[in-house]
């Protein structure tokens, strides 16, 4: 079972986003209210989510943090409508997750980079835009910006065993961002990799946020939400992130 | 001190050409089997030859190895005949194995192409209905347990008398022989890709065509071609089978079964040592598009 309630604080640099300040004056990227997910089990119910309320308003970065078990990947399962609620509302910019997701506002990482192993790095950012039904033209562009985003311009041509583990995880990044999603959604993007290329990528993702919302300031707002796992790595999120928020399990 | 000493004072090792190492165990093996066989030889053809009094055991074990029809021929002989058969007649000629060989090769492909796409086929409705693989793959096992050996004749004599002769009744069974294995391998490929990138696929919300050709499809060829190289030996056998029972006109099953009808033990191994020339042949043409196939997909 968990609960979950808004994690104070306030370390956030500049990006203080002033989420209490006026909240009326920003949209809702993700309203979740009464949100309750129960799995049915060989040995009974298993209630993964009780009652979440969660409010995250556009533009934010947010991070879940909280124990093992107290359901941040099945909540984020559930904004991305990859699970179902069987209780509670939920809406991801002002539609269902279904809608939205039928709608392609979702890029999603994995904690394994999950990258087609029979395409190139190149072909593997290329195929959302594929099954999105971008152009040709506009699907090289597109690689070719984020892989530079990210700092694989040049491996564009290799296959995804030839990369480090750490450089397959900025492909997989690349590949969320080519279809400029309204919400990013991190399930422990960095979990399988060492502390140090952890640190490496966690700043380049602040910095990617920090350009990517220029990139795309004209067009959409870009909205973020990540999670990282421990309470061990608060500190790390206090620095990767505007606005933590707490899940505690009471199992 | 220098690397020198170091080198001399490691104990000499006999250089290897690395082939030596890749191909003695083979050579060694197929020379243990080759002695093997003509100990056999001799001694299952012994009887043969007693009566003709040889005079001496060398004279004696000679004969064993050169019976004109011995039970167990020597690979000397078979080597012989096969040449024989196979270079001194006219590819058209009935006499010539290599004739022989293309009837039976011509209905392996075709069953093993037919067979192959009825197989494919199967996988991908199996995998996309449930209700298909709860009321298909029960028959699908059923009907690999009935020996082919019955059903051939009657499959051959029903499409004979509906006027299919020949080259299509072969590869009809060669076909019902080889579909299976490509079936389980392409149904287990088409479920291989792991979760995580079938959640990808539902994040960008791709239909089922794109789900099927972008993620199902490229998993299953693996899988493909591990059921495709099993099967196209299957297939090679199907024909062999289904020439039998068509009264021995042509063939590899019909050279089969006129050795068996005269006796002529010499011209079955031959037959023999043809079929598995080709099973070898066959192997090696799928092997050969596998690792084609392989590159282009980035296997290392």
């Amino acid at each position: 079972m968990a609960s979950i309630r808004p994690f104070e604080h306030t370390t956030a640099p500049e990006a203080a986003t002033g989420e209490a300040g006026a909240p009326a004056a920003k949209a809702l990227t993700v309203d979740a209210r009464g949100v309750s997910l129960t799995f049915h089990t060989g040995d009974g119910e298993v209630q993964a989510l009780a009652n979440v309320d969660l409010q995250i308003s556009d533009g934010d970065f947010v991070s879940l943090i909280g124990p093992s078990g107290c359901g941040k990947t099945t909540l984020m399962r559930i904004i991305a409508d990859l699970q179902q609620p069987t209780a509670g509302t939920i809406l991801v910019n002002g539609v269902s997750p279904e809608q939205a997701r039928l709608a392609r506002h979702y890029g999603y990482i994995f904690q394994a980079p999950a990258l087609y192993p029979w395409r190139t790095i190149e072909r593997n950012v290329m195929l959302p835009l594929e099954i999105m039904g971008f152009d040709a033209k506009e699907r090289r562009a597109r690689m070719e910006r984020y892989l530079k985003l990210v700092n694989l311009s040049g491996f564009e041509r290799k296959f995804p065993w030839q990369l480090s583990g750490g450089m397959q995880q900025r492909a997989s990044i690349a590949r969320a961002l080519s279809f400029d999603p309204a919400l990013l959604l991190m399930d422990e993007p960095f979990g399988a990799l060492d502390e140090i290329v952890r640190d490496h990528l966690n700043e380049q993702l602040l910095r990617l946020w920090d350009q990517t919302g220029k990139i795309s300031r004209a067009t959409a707002r870009w909205r973020f939400a990540r999670r990282r796992n421990s309470s061990r790595s608060r500190s790390a999120c206090a620095r990767a992130c505007a606005r933590a928020i707490l899940m505690t399990s009471s199992r | 001190m220098t690397s020198s000493t170091v080198s001399t004072a490691r104990p000499a090792e006999i250089a290897w050409h690395p082939a030596v190492g890749r191909y003695a165990p083979i050579v060694v093996i197929a020379l243990a089997l080759i002695a093997a066989w003509y100990i056999a030889a001799v001694l299952m053809n012994i009887n043969l030859v007693r009566n003709e009094t040889p005079y001496t055991t060398a004279e004696l074990i000679a004969g064993t190895l050169n019976a004109e029809r011995p039970l167990l021929p020597a690979p000397h002989q078979i080597i012989e005949t096969f040449a024989d058969d196979v270079f001194d007649w006219p590819v058209t000629s009935p006499r010539s194995l290599v004739y022989h060989g293309w009837v039976t090769l011509s209905a392996t492909f075709l069953g093993f192409l037919l067979g192959a796409a009825f197989g494919i086929i199967l996988a991908v409705l199996i995998v996309h209905a449930r209700t298909l693989q709860k009321s298909l793959l029960p028959w699908i096992i059923c009907s690999q347990m009935v020996p082919i050996l019955a059903v051939a004749p009657i499959v051959i004599v029903v499409l004979g008398s509906i006027g299919l002769r020949g080259l299509l009744p072969k590869a009809i069974i060669s076909a019902y022989l080889c579909f299976f294995p490509v079936t389980i391998g392409v149904v287990k490929g088409l479920n291989s890709p792991d979760p995580i990138q079938r959640d990808l696929m539902r994040t960008w919300s791709a239909t089922p065509g794109q789900i099927f050709w972008k993620l199902r499809w490229p998993s299953a060829v693996p899988f493909l071609f591990t059921s495709l190289k099993v099967s196209i030996t299957i297939s090679l056998i199907g024909a062999i089978v289904a020439e039998l029972p068509t009264g021995a006109q042509a063939g590899i099953g019909a050279r089969l079964l006129a050795g068996s009808y005269y006796g002529q033990t010499i011209q079955i191994w031959a037959a023999l040592l043809a079929a598995s020339l080709l099973a070898a042949g066959l192997i090696g043409l799928i092997s050969l598009a596998e690792r084609s196939v392989a590159r282009l997909m980035g296997a290392h």
